[in-house]
């Protein structure tokens, strides 16, 4: 085989494509997002900052936010803010709606939140939301990634929005840190219903406990063209990943573990990064382990790539809805024996 | 200078036409082989000789996006280089890892080239797969497999994260396996 022949073949594509990834990149308004086996709408996402002025207004709000933390630590005049195990599930209430922070996970370079959406008054039915959330660590400002409904159909009264952020290694969490949370919730017209701030200390230790790192020994194998060992679960109670390694896996396919829980509830991981011979299988957000659940038992599907793009964009251009990989499930086959993932 | 200028100084053979375009592009073109070699003096070296193999491309050719076709020629000189590298066993490791990552791709390509398709056709699929992809895709594949930025630029140039960088370039080089595969299919039951 020709080394780089690859790379040598792809620098003759065509020459308005590489002008324009020559550009700088201009961030857009991503409204919807669609994305995952069986292309369930994850939830209205509003990104942080609206393009123009972006840079400008979140470089001066956290050099403004850094040096009145600064001064105010140097007068001795800080304020004394509540732990995060103080604020956690209290709701907080604007015009009628209840925000309650359910939790807080750092898991390596993300920080997850779980918020929970509720009314003053019980009895009335839940409004369609969409969350703009602005948070910083100790006045560092983090990178929003993504927010979706954490439905689950675990527990059928709540709504749970999960939001991402993106830990940048130029940023560093302190053991004790200072968290700040802007949230703008707006209805789906684009008005503000309320703005939810939380303000509160949290140490590095207490956000990071709610994820489980399980060793696993679980070989796959399947007549002879796959090989493949996964060695790490991690488990947390938005989010999962499976490691492994697999040399030489066939790519052109994607790669599932599919089964369920001990408990019955459906869970479906994606085979997300491979470097050959390493993988991360990452939990599709549509499916929740049972937060009581000790196992799950699962088994190695292979699908082939639908190539068909799903994108549209709004005349504005502010919603994209794009689903670069959709799979129909009739083409789903199961290609190893089951297994069985014992985490508790 | 602008690059309609450029072009046609190297069309009249004035030799002014490498000063300017050196003049301007230099900075691009170093940035591309850089990022292929990691180093300093064969980066130049590619640089030196883009300028001389555009004298002798123009004419007859007329380049119509300036940069791509100057950044085309530094790329082609800077995986020559890379191979020599590679053979001699001293390439960096970022290009270790983009070799790494193409290893399936380059499998496939390999044999579609020799049993069932040209060249011209394969890139005409390539172009097609990137056009039909989103514009972020798109922008995050070309910048590692073109320019050879590494993750955490492009996850810094995305605002995402490292393991979504990976995530989506996995997933784009899954997806062009199977349309390079398909396409095939389709080239050997016309044979």
């Amino acid at each position: 085989m020709v080394k780089f022949e690859f790379l040598e073949l792809f620098g003759e594509i065509d020459d308005d494509l590489i002008r324009q990834a020559g550009q700088p990149w201009k961030r857009k308004k991503k409204l919807f997002h669609i994305e995952g086996y069986g292309a369930k709408i994850a939830c209205a996402v509003i990104i942080i900052a609206v393009l123009l002025g972006s840079v400008f207004h979140t470089e001066v709000r956290a050099a403004w936010e850094k040096f009145t933390t600064m001064i105010s630590r140097m007068l001795g005049v800080s304020e004394d803010l509540a732990p995060y195990t103080e604020i956690k599930d209290i709701p907080i209430i604007n015009n009628g709606m209840k925000l309650t922070l359910k939790e807080i996970i750092l898991d390596n370079d993300e920080l997850l939140i779980l918020l929970s959406q509720g009314n003053e008054d019980e009895e009335a039915s839940l409004k369609e939301i969409a969350i703009e959330g602005d948070i910083w660590i100790d006045s560092q400002e983090l990178i929003f990634q993504e927010c979706y409904l954490n439905d689950g159909g675990l527990d059928k009264t709540a709504q749970n929005y999960v939001l991402g952020y993106y830990i940048d290694d130029d940023i560093t969490v302190g053991n004790i840190a200072e968290i700040k949370t802007l949230f703008t919730v707006k209805d789906t017209e684009d008005s503000i219903i309320g703005e939810f701030e939380y303000h509160f200390t949290a140490s590095k230790e207490e956000m990071e406990k709610n994820t489980e790192t399980i060793s696993l020994n679980q070989t796959i194998k399947e007549a002879g063209t796959i090989d493949m060992k996964l060695n790490k679960l991690t488990l947390n109670s938005i989010s999962s990943r499976i490691y492994g390694v697999c040399p030489d896996l066939i790519l052109g396919k994607q790669y599932y573990l599919i089964g369920s829980d001990n408990l019955g509830n459906p869970i479906t991981y994606n085979l997300d990064i491979f470097e050959n011979p390493n993988m991360i299988f990452v939990k599709d957000k549509d499916y929740h382990i049972a937060p009581e659940a000790t196992s799950m038992e699962l088994q190695l599907s292979v699908h082939k790539i639908d190539t068909e793009n799903v994108i549209e964009s709004s005349n504005d251009g502010d919603v994209i809805i794009e689903d670069t990989m959709e799979e129909s499930p009739e083409g789903l086959e199961a290609v190893a024996d089951k297994f069985t993932l014992e985490f508790k | 200078m602008e690059d309609i200028q450029i072009i046609d100084l190297f069309l009249e053979r004035n030799e002014t036409a490498i000063h300017e375009a050196s003049k301007k592009y230099t900075h691009f073109c170093f940035g591309i082989a850089w990022n292929i070699l990691s180093n300093k003096e064969d980066s130049e070296e590619c640089v030196n000789d883009t300028w001389f193999a555009t004298w002798k491309c123009i004419p007859p050719k007329k380049p119509a996006v300036l940069p791509s076709f100057l950044g085309k020629i530094t790329r082609g000189f800077a995986i020559d280089c890379l191979r020599k590298k590679y053979a001699a066993k001293r390439m960096d490791k970022h290009m270790e890892d983009i070799a790494g990552e193409l290893e399936n791709l380059d499998g496939t390509l390999s044999y579609t080239l020799d049993e069932y398709m040209e060249e011209k056709e394969l890139i005409q699929i390539i172009n097609k797969f990137l056009q039909g992809l989103s514009e972020t895709d798109r922008d995050i594949f070309i910048r590692r497999y073109w320019y050879m930025d590494s993750i955490k630029d492009i996850a810094k140039r995305h605002g995402i994260s490292l393991s979504g960088a990976k995530s989506k370039l996995f997933r784009c080089r899954n997806k062009l396996q199977n349309k390079i595969e398909d396409e095939a299919a389709g080239e050997r039951r016309i044979v």
